[in-house]
């Protein structure tokens, strides 16, 4: 059957412009990126402004809305959110750290990871767990496209005898998580043992509200299968404040929000979703303030 | 032929087809409850359809006779099931060989109507036309007939029980009014022979670049199958409209089989039919091919030839 998207959220999918807005984006970059123990010297992306009588500035001129700066990452899909380097073997998000305290969890199973962005993380997981499978899903499809060129280079180092492991057991898909109605759970199935979810809920709670969030959590459920489990890093409300001026509609939806984060561990635990039990894996602690979120394990019987 | 967008005016479907724009099939899934649970929900939150699955299949053309023409059908079970895409393809040819006949009322014959007895239906539906339906498998008579109730249109529909499966309209003509005659008549003909060791065995000399039909196969031997196949049922069905042919205006049939198809011109031709003309229709990686002729000087070729459906 011919490929005919149905399900698309339409993106505005435009390279991070080079001028003098780009600053604003450099710092909040910065700030995502403090999370990498190694030193960020990759924003080296000068802040150059265009010359005062360019046709962009003329533009600006003629009255039309400046167009709004942060748009272009509405889902927090980041570009350079893991830093320049890709292949780099110093790559070390300080979550790895965190997840490594319990890597039985991770070893030979299948994961998907919801929100992978460009795919580091995803990949130094599969590759230092062990893991069976892993599918990373991501709303962005330039950022899936660069996650699977990662993949591919890797498979091309690899050896010839590395068979189905690593890295011939990850692929990236594109797609939102959140389906086009709840009705569609009806028809979901167990296939995966471990779901990460880190640092993603923000971005699904202010672009599709409490319904979206609720519904994700009760597909996260549907899709694991029994003894699987849900591995996630919620961001605090304070931080979705500075987010509302990304779009009208996220100004609206944050302001429609009632269902806040502290409510997300009763949610999942409750009859609406049934996780039975959540277990705190730890919060990182060497980084920046804004990224020790603690990371939470639910378990489905 | 490979399908590409280059060629699709003249290997796509009909240009009237519904169905020439895939359904969104998501959305379908959506709406409709019992077609939703035969669907794959894909990790990017599209559903999939899997149509080498009977029920899929039979889930799929209920919904899409619903979707579509507000058509309430059921098929017995292990009967065949109807692909819409190709039955539209049929109707709206046939709508084609009428139009220059500029008709008020239209009336055709459906011959083996199996239990959907969807071409009567779409006929009705769709168009307003008086069908005559024919079949002679009493379970298909039963549900032919519950299908033409529920859908409440029996005063376009009349289902005819076929005493003798080797007759194709001498019962009827025979039993029924003299003066009512047809504009059309159509036929899905078994399309395998059961007299071959291998019925369903294909003849293609080229595997790769003629793929399997995506869809499962489904009905009964007696639904596919027939002594002679196609070409005998066919043959059949010309000796009858050479018996009778004031009685319709333009004799079709559906062929299955490529090579049966100048077969058939070649019997037409021997029996001095001079008005013939073909069509292929086009869905999926499926082709089939339909011949209509006439014993009236009805303008066939232009109509068939130049929709190249």
């Amino acid at each position: 059957m011919d490929e005919t998207n149905n399900n698309n959220t339409q993106l505005v999918e435009k390279e991070p412009v080079k001028c003098a807005e780009k600053r604003v984006n450099t710092t909040l970059e910065n700030q995502e990126t403090k999370r990498l123990k190694t030193d960020n010297d990759h924003h080296v992306e000068a802040a150059s402004r265009p010359p005062p009588q360019s046709p962009k500035k003329r533009l600006q001129l003629n009255g039309k809305p400046k167009h709004s700066k942060d748009l272009n990452f509405m889902y927090g899909n980041y570009k350079h959110y893991y830093g320049k380097r890709i292949l780099d073997k110093e790559f070390h998000d300080i979550r790895l750290d965190i997840l490594g305290s319990q890597p039985e969890l991770f070893r030979h199973k299948q994961l998907l990871d919801i929100g992978c962005n460009s795919g580091h993380l995803s990949i130094q997981i599969a590759r230092k767990f062990e893991v069976k499978s892993l599918v990373g899903l991501d709303i962005d499809r330039s950022l899936v496209k660069d996650a699977q060129t990662t993949i591919n280079q890797l498979k091309r180092q690899a050896e010839p005898g590395s068979g189905q492991g690593f890295p011939h057991n990850i692929r990236f898909v594109q797609g939102n998580y959140v389906l086009e109605d709840d009705i569609l759970l009806e028809i979901e199935r167990p296939q995966f043992d471990v779901i990460l979810c880190l640092s993603v809920t923000k971005w699904i709670h202010l672009n599709f509200c409490d319904a979206g969030l609720k519904q994700a959590f009760r597909r996260m459920y549907q899709q694991l299968r029994p003894g699987g489990k849900l591995i996630l890093e919620p961001q605090s409300f304070d931080g979705y404040k500075r987010r509302k001026k990304l779009s009208e509609q996220i100004r609206e939806n944050y302001n429609s929000i009632k269902f806040r984060p502290e409510e997300f561990t009763e949610y999942l635990l409750s009859s609406e979703v049934g996780f039975a039990n959540m277990e705190l894996m730890g919060t990182p602690d060497h980084c920046e303030a804004g990224f020790k979120r603690p990371i939470q394990i639910f378990t489905k019987t | 032929m490979v399908k590409t967008k280059g060629n699709a005016m003249k290997f796509g479907m009909h240009p009237r087809n519904v169905l020439r724009q895939p359904p969104d099939y998501t959305k379908l899934a959506i709406k409709y409850k019992d077609f939703r649970q035969v669907c794959q929900l894909e990790l990017t939150g599209k559903v999939s359809v899997n149509f080498r699955n009977e029920k899929t299949l039979r889930e799929l053309t209920k919904m899409l006779l619903k979707e579509y023409f507000d058509l309430d059908v059921n098929f017995a079970p292990g009967s065949l099931v109807p692909t819409l895409a190709l039955r539209l393809n049929y109707i709206l040819w046939l709508e084609d060989l009428m139009e220059p006949l500029k008709l008020k009322e239209i009336r055709g014959i459906d011959i083996g109507c199996g239990s959907s007895c969807i071409y009567s239906l779409l006929a009705a539906k769709k168009n307003d036309w008086h069908m005559l339906a024919l079949e002679s498998k009493l379970q298909n008579i039963e549900y032919a007939r519950e299908n033409v109730k529920t859908n409440q249109l029996e005063a376009l529909i009349d289902v005819y029980t076929q005493p003798d499966k080797n007759s194709i309209f001498k019962s009827y003509f025979l039993e029924k009014e003299q003066d009512k005659n047809f504009h059309f008549c159509l036929c899905n003909p078994p399309f395998f022979d059961s007299n071959l060791p291998n019925p369903f065995g294909g003849n293609t000399r080229n595997p790769e670049r003629r793929p399997a039909p995506n869809n499962a196969r489904t009905g009964s031997q007696e639904e596919l199958t027939c002594v002679g196949g196609e070409v005998q049922f066919v043959q059949r069905i010309i000796d009858e409209s050479l018996e009778n042919q004031q009685r319709v205006r333009i004799f079709t049939t559906m062929l299955g089989v490529k090579a049966n198809v100048p077969r058939i011109l070649d019997y037409l031709k021997e029996r001095q039919v001079a008005n013939v003309s073909t069509t292929e229709f086009h869905q999926g990686h499926t082709t089939r091919w339909a011949v209509a002729w006439s014993y009236h000087s009805e303008p066939l070729s232009q109509a068939a030839t130049t929709t190249s459906n």
